[in-house]
């Protein structure tokens, strides 16, 4: 079945707006771009055939979950966590790649369920009942689950960063 | 980076951009649906098996054509040692009927070449009465 015009534009403009944080959600749960990618492009080529996004009411979150759903099915197949791979994950600000790199590292240190809060919170832009709809926990959990990752990670970057700051 | 709360840490964070990803590869896949791409390879490949058949037979009619043709009689391909494909396309395209080519074709019962003196187990066989 081919979905409608209106129905394959909105996917693609869903795409478009959403695709890179949807591919970072990935990257942080596999290590690996090319197998999220890969995640990212299985999820929206499947909506395409199906034309199936129209019943999903918050879409964004929608997304996030088939994502989600995609790469956990996938490593669950090859029964294998996800290396970390040394490829970027982000576009630093001012061309700070040690801060990128800290960062990543930083993230992937954190326990699964706190990374994914994080990622969604701050990259996916989805607020803490988003969050706790797409984990299956309470609002609270995931906002609570973000303090604690938040805490971590500015543990992670700040000896860093102040070191550099004081080397200026 | 000064003290950070959590709020300017998170908008620190979100200076970290996600790495803009490849285009979705499905503007090529959407466009030729799979029933319609199983579709093209059906037509494609029986054009190709009836280009091959026409050339095939095309070329056995040329070579057959160049042939020394004799007379109005049957021109029986050389005795071979059975029939071939060849050999009844040649007499196909040489018969005068198809009828003819066709009687020419069925199996002929080859004469018994047993001594005047033995005799074939065959025969005998076929003599004797079996009781089942």
């Amino acid at each position: 079945m081919e979905p409608a015009q209106g129905s394959t534009a909105e996917i693609e403009s869903l795409y478009r707006q959403h695709g890179a944080a949807l591919v970072l959600f990935a990257l942080t749960i596999t290590g690996e771009r090319s197998r999220a990618q890969d995640a990212v492009h299985q999820v929206f080529l499947k909506l395409l055939e199906s034309g199936d996004l129209r019943r999903a009411g918050d879409k964004k979150a929608y997304l996030f979950g088939c994502v989600r759903n995609a790469v956990l099915n996938e490593r669950k197949r090859e029964d294998r966590h996800g290396p970390l791979d040394d490829s970027a994950w982000f576009s630093p600000p001012n061309q700070d790649y040690s801060g990128e790199r800290r960062l990543r590292r930083a993230l992937a240190t954190l326990p699964d369920d706190q990374r994914e809060v994080v990622v969604l919170h701050v990259w996916g832009e989805l607020t803490f009942a988003q969050v706790g709809d797409l984990l299956g926990v309470s609002s609270n959990t995931a906002a609570s689950r973000y303090r604690y990752a938040l805490g971590k990670l500015r543990e992670a970057m700040l000896p860093r960063e102040n070191s550099c700051a004081g080397s200026r | 980076m000064p003290d950070l709360d959590d709020e300017r840490f998170e908008s620190y964070l979100k200076q970290f951009r996600p790495l803009v990803l490849d285009a979705l590869p499905a503007r090529e896949i959407r466009r030729v649906p799979r029933r319609r791409s199983a579709l093209t390879i059906w037509v494609v490949g029986g054009a190709a098996a009836a280009i091959v058949g026409v050339v095939s037979v095309r070329t056995i009619h040329h070579r057959v054509g160049t042939e020394p043709k004799h007379s109005d009689s049957i021109l029986m391909p050389a005795p071979t040692p059975g029939l071939t494909i060849r050999g009844a396309n040649a007499l196909l395209a040489t018969a005068p009927s198809y009828k003819a080519a066709m009687n020419e074709l069925a199996f002929h019962p080859q004469s018994s070449s047993v001594p005047k003196d033995k005799q074939s187990a065959l025969a005998v066989l076929g003599k004797e009465k079996i009781k089942l």
